[in-house]
């Protein structure tokens, strides 16, 4: 039977090597894809093995309110978020629009658009955008969640958010018409 | 008709199209590769723990000497043992407080090198020095008269204190380094 996750958070608290590797194997493929969604393979997988190396070094901060995954999925998505600021993301963006309620409705897209177009499209996009809906669509982040993560304000993470969205929909609405529908 | 993005990517991640970097793959080696990251992060990585062992066990083995000395001076009073003993407590106690030191030392320059507060350099340095200043004193009025178990006890005493305080820097470190990591994302 395999070690409780609760079992291996101890060990790993004691500096067990063992423990630490079987905690990587246990959770690499699935950071592993997280980190993809923000970088290129070869960076991707560095970033996530930092992050475990943070995790380990860390590891007494880790608190079992939130899910142990959870809590490394936010230790890697942050150091993916601080590889993008380090290589190239645009950190300071003027804010000229006013800000503007978010409607619901401003996520709907034609149903005959399928997940995969949407992921597809989102990873065509400018990086900024891309993003920011991944941390706000893919992984569930909130725009409290989302502004901690960048470090930017809450404000700017909406105001980010609604011209990713726009931008997504505009990707997706061409997809739509190249398709010929 | 209409739908909601959210919704459709809450579905089942699997069916997700082949070409989309979802499914990318680790690349080979990246096991054999962590493990030396791994190996290469630990030789700094937990310095704290092996101190914490290395002031308990200081700690058990003072105690221990001062109630062997306790034992040994109700059993066999005023022996005349007692002469070639007192030296050989003196020794130990001298030899595992200069271990003390040295580690306490070494502590303290890693955490001035972690800050710039000064407000909390300050702070520490009082209370390392107030608790420095007491131990001279007591180790003074020892080598007076080494059979005062008080005395002993007001040493070892006085070093757990200190470990105590070491404690607390460490905690300190951890948030610092927290601070500091995300600072680092500031840049």
């Amino acid at each position: 039977m395999p070690e409780s996750i609760h079992t291996l958070i101890k060990n790993v608290k004691a500096g067990n090597e063992k423990a630490m590797l079987k905690v990587y194997d246990r959770y690499c493929e699935g950071m592993f894809i997280v980190a993809s969604r923000y970088l290129s393979t070869e960076e991707a997988k560095d970033a996530m093995q930092e992050g475990f190396l943070k995790a380990f070094t860390k590891i007494e901060s880790y608190k079992s309110h939130s899910t142990f995954g959870s809590w490394l999925k936010r230790i890697i998505i942050n150091q993916c978020v601080d590889e993008l600021k380090k290589n190239r993301l645009e950190l300071s963006e003027i804010e000229t629009e006013h800000l503007s309620i978010e409607d619901d409705n401003y996520w709907s897209v034609d149903t005959r658009l399928n997940k995969a177009d949407v992921l597809m499209a989102i990873e065509n996009m400018k990086e900024n955008h891309r993003v920011i809906l991944n941390l706000y669509l893919i992984e569930g982040y909130d725009h409290q969640e989302i502004s901690e993560i960048l470090n930017i304000p809450v404000k700017t993470s909406r105001t980010r958010l609604r011209r990713g969205r726009l931008q997504l929909k505009e990707q997706l609405k061409q997809k739509y018409n190249a398709a010929g529908y | 008709m209409q739908q909601d993005i959210r919704d459709l990517l809450k579905e089942d991640t699997h069916q997700g199209n082949p070409k989309t970097k979802i499914e990318s793959r680790l690349p080979n080696g990246h096991r054999d590769e962590f493990i030396k990251k791994l190996r290469a992060s630990k030789t700094n990585q937990y310095p704290s723990y092996k101190l914490d062992w290395f002031y308990k066990i200081a700690a058990v083995v003072l105690v221990s000497i001062s109630l062997a000395y306790m034992v040994f001076n109700a059993s066999e009073n005023e022996t005349p043992e007692e002469t070639v003993q007192n030296p050989k407590i003196e020794t130990q106690m001298m030899a595992v407080e200069k271990k003390f030191l040295a580690s306490i030392d070494a502590e303290w320059e890693r955490f001035v090198k972690l800050t710039e507060d000064k407000v909390l350099i300050d702070r520490y340095r009082n209370k390392l020095n107030d608790l420095a200043t007491d131990y001279d004193q007591i180790a003074t009025q020892f080598k007076a008269d080494p059979n005062d178990i008080i005395l002993i006890e007001s040493l070892v005493e006085n070093l757990q204190k200190r470990l105590q305080l070491l404690k607390d820097i460490q905690i300190h470190i951890e948030i610092l380094n927290q601070k500091i990591n995300n600072d680092a994302k500031l840049l």
